[in-house]
C-alpha cells in the first residue's frame, strides 16, 4: 500500500491540525477503550505528527468507537477521533476489510443499528 | 389543538424495541400530543460519517430532514421527534452540518432533484423524546397515578445524547435532565459517576468483550449505589447492559429498562407495557411497600 503523503490525506479527511496537539493526554485520559488500545489516542495524533505510517497498522484505530469523549475535551481542538476516523477511511478507501459477517455473535438478537453502526465503521 | 410531533421511528425501535416505541408513544399522547409517524423515513446510518469530504452518507439523513419538512407544514410543526438517541444524535448532526456548510447543502440539493425532492430549508427541528418529557416534567408529575416510593433508580445517558457538544440535550458533563424527569413523578434518584460512560456500543457485535466489560462496569457501579433499576433511552445500550448482566456470574440486583416503561407505569399506562416489565414492577413495587410500612424495616 502506498503510504506517501498519508499525512496530508488525513487531514484532508478529517478537516483538522494534528500539529495543534500538545501531547497533554487528555484524550487517553478520557477514552472509554482506551485500556483495549495496543497504542493510546494521543499516540496515535504524536505518530501523525511525524509522518510515521505505523499508525496505520495498529489495531487501536479499529478500537476507537467515535464516541466524542475526547473530541469534546480536547483543549486545543483537534479532535482526535476525528483523525482516527480519517485513519480508517484512509485504509477503507484502499480496500481494507475488518468485519467478517460470518463471524459475528448472537447477530439474530442484536439491535439492527449495532450491524449498521460496525458496518459504517469497518467496511468500505 | 393538540400539540404535534412528526415521529423517525429507525430500524431498531421497530425492528427490536416495539415496547420502548409503545411506552414512549403512549407517555406522549397521556400529555396531549399528537404524534404522527412519517410517512416516509430513511436509515440514518446508525453514526454520522466524519469524513470532511463526504455528502453520498448524508443522504438518507437528509432525506429524513426534507420529508419531515414536507408534513410538518401540514400538521403545523417543524418538530420531528426521535425516540433512538443514535438516530437523533446522526440527524441533529447533519442538520447542523448543513447549516454551516452551504456547499454541502447545494451539493445534496442536485443530487436529490433526481429524487423530485426539494431542497431542504433547514427548517425541521430534531428533538429527541427526553427532551419533550423534560419541558412537560410538571404535567406529568400531575398524571401520575402510582407511587414507587422506597425504589431507586440510576438514569444513564451513553455517549448519543450528550456528545458532541453542540447536539448535547443538557451538560454534557453532568446531564441531570431524566434524574429531574423522575423526580417529577416522585421517583428517587441515584447518582454514580458512569453515567456518560460508553456502553461499547457496537462492539457488541465486533469485540464483545468490551461492550460486556464497559456495561459491566455501568451496571455494578449502579448497583453497588442502591440502584433498583437503570433506565435508558437507547436501544443499543439497553442490547449492551442486559448482555453484560447474563454474563455475570453474580448477578447486581438491578434491572435494566426504558425510562419511558417506567414513567408509563406510574403513570397507570398498563396496555403500553411489557408483561414481563409490569409484572416485575408490580413486585417491586409490593416489597417497597411492605418495606416502608414494618417500622425498622430494611435495616436487617
Ligand atoms: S487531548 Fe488534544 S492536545 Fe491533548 S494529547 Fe489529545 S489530541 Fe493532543
Ligand atoms: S472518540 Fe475514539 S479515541 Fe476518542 S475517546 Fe471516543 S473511543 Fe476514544
Amino acid at each position: 500500500m502506498d503510504m506517501d503523503g498519508f499525512v496530508e490525506e488525513v487531514v484532508r479527511i478529517s478537516g483538522r491540525n494534528p500539529y495543534l496537539c500538545y501531547q497533554c493526554g487528555m484524550c487517553s485520559a478520557v477514552c472509554p477503550v482506551a485500556q483495549y488500545m495496543d497504542i493510546l489516542p494521543h499516540q496515535i495524533i504524536r505518530l501523525v505528527q511525524m509522518g510515521d505510517p505505523a499508525v496505520l497498522e495498529s489495531d487501536a484505530i479499529w478500537v476507537c468507537i467515535s464516541c466524542m469523549a475526547c473530541v469534546d475535551r480536547c483543549p486545543r481542538d483537534v479532535g482526535p477521533g476525528i483523525i482516527i476516523d480519517a485513519l480508517r477511511q484512509f485504509k477503507l478507501r484502499r480496500g481494507a476489510e475488518k468485519y467478517d459477517y460470518f463471524q459475528v455473535p448472537e447477530l439474530g438478537e442484536a439491535p439492527s443499528l449495532a450491524l449498521v453502526a460496525a458496518s459504517r465503521k469497518l467496511t468500505g | 389543538m393538540a400539540k404535534a410531533l412528526l415521529y423517525y421511528p429507525g430500524c431498531s425501535v421497530k425492528r427490536n424495541s416495539p415496547w420502548y416505541e409503545k411506552s414512549a408513544l403512549a407517555v406522549l399522547e397521556a400529555l396531549g400530543y399528537r404524534v404522527k409517524e412519517l410517512d416516509k423515513w430513511y436509515c440514518c446510518g446508525a453514526t454520522i460519517s466524519l469524513a470532511a469530504d463526504d455528502v453520498i452518507r448524508h443522504l438518507g439523513a437528509i432525506r429524513s430532514l426534507i420529508q419531515a419538512e414536507k408534513e410538518g407544514e401540514a400538521l403545523g410543526t417543524n418538530e420531528m421527534l426521535t425516540v433512538c438517541p443514535m438516530c437523533y444524535n446522526v440527524l441533529a448532526r447533519v442538520n447542523n452540518l448543513l447549516k454551516r456548510d452551504r456547499e454541502k447543502l447545494e451539493t445534496a440539493a442536485r443530487y436529490l432533484r433526481d429524487e423530485n425532492l426539494e431542497k431542504y430549508s433547514l427548517s425541521t427541528r430534531v428533538i429527541h423524546v427526553v427532551q419533550v418529557l423534560h419541558r412537560e416534567r410538571e404535567k406529568l408529575g400531575e398524571l401520575v397515578k402510582r407511587r414507587l416510593d422506597g425504589v431507586r433508580v440510576a438514569a444513564y445517558y451513553g455517549c448519543t445524547l450528550v456528545r458532541p457538544k453542540d447536539v448535547a440535550v443538557d451538560n454534557p458533563e453532568s446531564p441531570r435532565v431524566m434524574e429531574e424527569i423522575l423526580r417529577s413523578v416522585g421517583i428517587e434518584t441515584v447518582e454514580y459517576p458512569f453515567k456518560t460512560l460508553c456502553c461499547g456500543a457496537y462492539h457488541s457485535v465486533y469485540r464483545k468483550n468490551i461492550a460486556v466489560a464497559n456495561s459491566g462496569l455501568i451496571l455494578t457501579d449502579a448497583a453497588a449505589r442502591g440502584a433498583d433499576i437503570m433506565v435508558t433511552v437507547c436501544p443499543l445500550c439497553h442490547y449492551n447492559l442486559e448482555l453484560a448482566y447474563r454474563s455475570m456470574a453474580r448477578k447486581p440486583g438491578i434491572r435494566v429498562m426504558y425510562l419511558t416503561d417506567l414513567l408509563a407505569y406510574v403513570m397507570g399506562l398498563d396496555d403500553a407495557l411489557s408483561p414481563e416489565t409490569r409484572s416485575f414492577l408490580d413486585k417491586l413495587r409490593e416489597a417497597r411497600r411492605e418495606l416502608v410500612a414494618t417500622p425498622g424495616g430494611g435495616n436487617s
